[in-house]
């Protein structure tokens, strides 16, 4: 029997991750080089994900809807981290010093590598975010030099509304990537808790959400936007002032627009 | 007002941070994750604590969902069977007690209820239609691996089958299981 065939009858319950650790190694290393055993794979994952429907559906407590947002959108709380390190620390250095003279020596050694332990973590916390935030803003600035780099015609003119008469705003389309580059001047500041929301429009009227954005103190942004459909698909777009986060459908007043 | 957006449509938003994204996916795969869970673990708290989890990761690594590997709800299950799968194998190292003894129902010959049968979505009757249409020796070796998390070699002990019979029921039940589940798109 060729590995092949040998495997294929394994196939089914390694989908199902129902053999050994010795077989799931086997398998997984030749699924990597066999294209035909990994067609094979995937043919049963469809199978598998039809299980997940299977049990009697059972409503979840409305509590959790609540739990999930607030956990989903906590930032990260290095303090807890920092604190557990400093105890654990602590513990591990009293088993090992119970004498009074030692302790209080440990004491003082301990709070001392706990303060430098703060101040280490949290220059280590401020670099790292740091870091991925420059990351982040590297990356929306090629994606905008590139759309602007293939954008098909003269930048749009926004028309601003009379929430915002001083606003100017600018539009390069670049049906290829699919994206449009923004560039806006002059928009009111936000409020706390506010953003900027765009608004791809369809021949019908329906709004697509574009993404949100913030302005800096002179209200200005510049702005990469994705489009979930071709461009062509969409007629116009609108930017309105919306809670954080943005909204499923504009809700706020309506700031500057064009047609595409 | 959310279901006009697809799935992917969604998960672009939540890549862009929007909020009201994840409020819209969870009402629309809450129900599922949740009932997933339940069935694997039962037990109710253990079963919201793994729903908060999965949809944290959601919200967190909405990135690398990758749609040309498959449709979003399988990547959600997949996570949330993870999940439970980990918390059940944890359990079994360390046994707890369960605190619903009684939500533990067997799903191929549990009728659904009126309510929710009117609820029940086109996925889930066509999985329970294809899990009836196989032998029942069959399935229960599939329920146990999937929902139960039991390797072969577990199947083999718990049931006193030998370990080659355990291996050709399953394979046999998960291939007419796919070519069930294939006509029913056709």
């Amino acid at each position: 029997m060729s590995l092949c065939n040998e495997l294929e009858e394994l196939i089914p319950a390694f989908a199902l991750d129902a053999v050994s650790e010795r077989d799931r190694a086997r398998i997984e290393a030749h699924v990597a080089r066999c294209p035909a055993c990994a067609e094979l794979v995937a043919r049963y994952r469809p199978v598998v994900a039809a299980l997940a429907y299977a049990p009697p559906q059972i409503e979840p407590p409305a509590s959790l809807k609540y739990r999930v947002l607030a956990a989903a959108l906590l930032k990260a709380k290095p303090a807890q981290a920092r604190k557990s390190l400093i105890s654990n620390l602590q513990s591990q250095i009293g088993s090992f010093f119970r004498a009074p003279a030692f302790a209080a020596a440990m004491f003082v050694l301990v709070a001392a590598l706990g303060v430098w332990n703060f101040a280490l973590q949290n220059e280590i916390a401020q670099l790292a975010a740091s870091n991925r935030q420059m990351q982040s803003d590297m990356g929306r600035q090629r994606a905008l030099v590139s759309t602007i780099a293939y954008a098909e015609t003269q930048p749009k003119r926004l028309q601003a509304t009379e929430v915002a008469p001083q606003a100017i705003g600018r539009l390069f389309a670049a049906p290829e990537l699919n994206a449009l580059a923004l560039i806006v001047y002059d928009m009111p500041v936000l409020e706390p808790a506010r953003v900027y929301q765009i608004w791809l429009i369809d021949p019908v009227g329906e709004r697509t959400s574009g993404g949100t954005f913030t302005v800096d103190e002179h209200g200005r942004a510049w702005v990469y936007i994705w489009s979930p459909k071709p461009l062509n698909t969409y007629q116009g777009i609108g930017i309105t002032n919306e809670p954080e986060g943005g909204s499923p459908k504009p809700t706020g007043p309506k700031m500057m627009g064009t047609n595409l | 007002m959310s279901s006009v957006y697809t799935d992917e449509q969604l998960i672009i938003a939540l890549t862009r941070g929007e909020t009201w994204a994840m409020t819209a996916l969870y009402d629309r795969y809450a129900r599922l994750v949740y009932s997933l869970a339940l069935r694997m673990l039962n037990d109710r708290a253990a079963a919201e604590e793994v729903a908060q989890e999965v949809f944290v990761k959601v919200w967190r690594r909405a990135r690398e969902f990758d749609a040309q590997r498959g449709k979003f709800s399988a990547w959600l299950t997949g996570i949330t069977h993870h999940h439970a799968i980990d918390e059940l194998r944890r359990r079994r190292a360390r046994p707890v007690a369960s605190d619903d003894e009684d939500a533990l129902a067997n799903i191929a010959t549990t009728a659904p209820s009126p309510d929710d049968a009117a609820q029940t979505s086109l996925e889930r009757r066509r999985i329970l239609d294809a899990l009836q249409d196989i032998p029942v020796e069959q399935r229960r070796c599939i329920e146990m691996a999937y929902f139960e998390g039991y390797t072969q070699e577990e199947i083999s002990e718990r049931l006193g089958e030998p370990l080659g019979t355990v291996k050709t029921r399953m394979r046999l039940g998960m291939q007419k299981l796919k070519v069930l589940l294939a006509e029913e798109r056709i």
